[in-house]
């Protein structure tokens, strides 16, 4: 009987041992597992980079180290909450961009620059109001496309292209989920 | 001799299988302290079955319609079936398992989900459908929201998933083991009291790529459409008036005409701001995000009217309604009473207080 027992006993012990590795997204499977949210896990830009007042960040940067270098702010930063859960996405707003982050990591890391106006242009040259063709001889064939716009695929960033009446009315910079 | 070994071949199974409830019911998140959202779903179960309006939809819903303030303004019987970033196929099945208890004269399901097109983080899957009872429905439930990395198993047992919460356990494990938490939700509303003001300009929406909501919404939408109607159950769509997530005039589009295709009633309360008497700076707890406590009220106010005007009828003259909303309205006071306290003693509201 003892043994038969410990025999189930341990047989309900392996179970639960093979849900560890059984990749079902073990993370942390706590109350306190956050919503998936879009950040840089080292904190360290990403892919295609932004500059802006001689400073250069991207997807992933601490906005510890990049907010208050980029000067004055136009509006107060607008924080929202998630539904569930206490991460946190703020958006950060500039004259000509906007600078978005969340604290799902426990630190502010940026996950999307949105480039408004031509008085900006990405690193590489390309600015709102170029025509598809012009930003493609600066960055070749685009790894997705549709009607909007086209985007550019790198090291877990999406660097977006968005049209309006045949030209770029928008460019974001993007984590790539 | 024989029967002795089944015997104890069947003692066995039963301490085997009971030792594996009690560690389930352990292990379990408890929602007590954190993503308290994760009790709604089974909160349902332990209503009175006589709601002739429900609400299914994500957070749009259950923290800014107030059930109590439809009851009290209008007789109107009402019951919120939402959960966190509920998506459309979550809202489905919560409506096809309600079916299973009760059939409602109106259901409005709040459009916001529709920017959806695929599950998006495995802890709202969670939030949605452990609560869940067992059922068929609850099995396509999973299904349908399942991420490629989780399983069914997981969910038909949880002990799988949560297992490594061993190290996590508090005293809540422990005192909800074998008992329910406190009841979260008044008519599955939950309330905050306290206020957040909205001192800029609502933000505006990114350009998006595609502005087209995905086909998986729309045969969702379209099958929640079908159920109504084989219930004879009146479908109705709002959308909340929230200021973030923004609601894109494209989406808008696509939503007016689908109701003007199918002659649905569709309630945008982003148009009506004005009428229904919202104050960004007063009737929100987070911006605009969501509705406080007030704002809940006024646009309940503003909402059971049109409710009333459609067909849901006023039934605080028949004793067993007034009975059973008699108990919710006591509820209703004692949380807004209970949380007003906390807010004049420590200055602010952390998630949604309850008094035991």
């Amino acid at each position: 009987m003892k043994k038969t027992l410990l025999i189930l006993l341990l047989v309900l012990a392996v179970c639960l041992m093979a849900a560890c590795n059984s990749g079902t997204g073990e993370t942390s499977g706590t109350e306190s597992e956050a919503a998936s949210t879009p950040s840089g896990s080292e904190h360290k830009a990403t892919g295609y980079l932004f500059e802006y007042n001689g400073v250069s960040f991207g997807v992933g940067s601490a906005t510890a180290d990049i907010i208050e270098k980029l000067g004055e702010q136009t509006e107060k930063p607008y924080t929202s909450n998630s539904c569930a859960f206490n991460g946190k996405d703020t958006v950060y707003y500039f004259a000509s961009f906007e600078v978005s982050d969340n604290d799902e990591t426990g630190d502010l890391v940026i996950y999307s620059i949105y480039l408004k106006d031509d008085t900006v242009a990405t690193k590489e040259g390309a600015y709102v109001g170029m025509t598809p063709d012009e930003v493609k001889a600066i960055y070749g064939e685009p790894s997705e496309s549709s009607d909007g716009g086209f985007s550019y695929v790198k090291e877990g960033m999406k660097l977006n292209f968005f049209l309006k009446d045949g030209v770029v009315s928008a460019i974001s910079y993007y984590v790539n989920k | 001799m024989r029967s002795k070994v089944v015997l104890r071949a069947a003692i066995c199974v039963l301490v085997f299988a009971f030792l594996f409830f009690c560690l389930q019911r352990l292990l379990m998140p408890k929602y007590t302290r954190e993503a308290e959202e994760g009790r709604l779903t089974a909160e349902y179960y332990g209503s009175d079955k006589n709601h002739d309006v429900l609400f299914v939809g994500d957070c749009e819903v259950y923290e800014n319609i107030s059930p109590v303030t439809l009851w009290r303004e209008y007789g109107i019987s009402s019951y919120v079936r939402g959960s966190p970033q509920q998506l459309i196929w979550h809202s489905y099945y919560m409506l096809e398992d309600a079916l299973r208890y009760e059939t409602p004269k109106i259901v409005v399901f709040n459009v916001l989900s529709m920017k959806y097109g695929e599950p998006q983080n495995e802890a709202y899957n969670r939030l949605a459908l452990d609560g869940m009872r067992f059922s068929s429905t609850k099995l396509k439930a999973i299904k349908a929201s399942m991420k490629s990395e989780e399983s069914l198993i997981s969910y038909l047992f949880p002990i799988l998933r949560f297992h490594s919460r061993w190290n996590e356990l508090n005293s809540d494990d422990l005192k909800y083991m074998f008992r329910s938490t406190p009841q979260l939700s008044v008519g599955g509303y939950l309330m905050r009291v306290d206020t957040r003001p909205l001192n800029t300009d609502p933000p505006v929406g990114h350009q998006l790529m595609d502005y087209s909501f995905a086909d998986i919404c729309w045969e969702y939408l379209e099958k929640m459409r079908s159920l109504c109607e084989e219930n004879g159950i009146q479908l109705v769509l709002m959308k909340a008036p929230t200021v973030a997530p923004y609601w894109y005039p494209e989406w808008e589009s696509q939503i007016r005409e689908y109701a003007e295709k199918h002659s649905l009633k569709y309630y945008n309360f982003l148009d009506h701001v004005e009428t229904i008497g919202i104050d960004y700076t007063t009737d929100t707890y987070d911006e605009g995000q969501h509705l406080n406590v007030w704002g809940a009220e006024k646009l309940s106010a503003f909402f059971g009217k049109e409710l009333a005007a459609i067909g849901a009828p006023d039934r605080r003259a028949e004793k067993d309604f007034a009975e059973s909303w008699a108990k919710l309205c006591e509820r209703y006071d004692a949380v807004k009473k209970y949380q007003l306290e906390i807010l004049e003693q420590t200055g602010t509201i952390t998630g949604f207080p309850v008094p035991e």
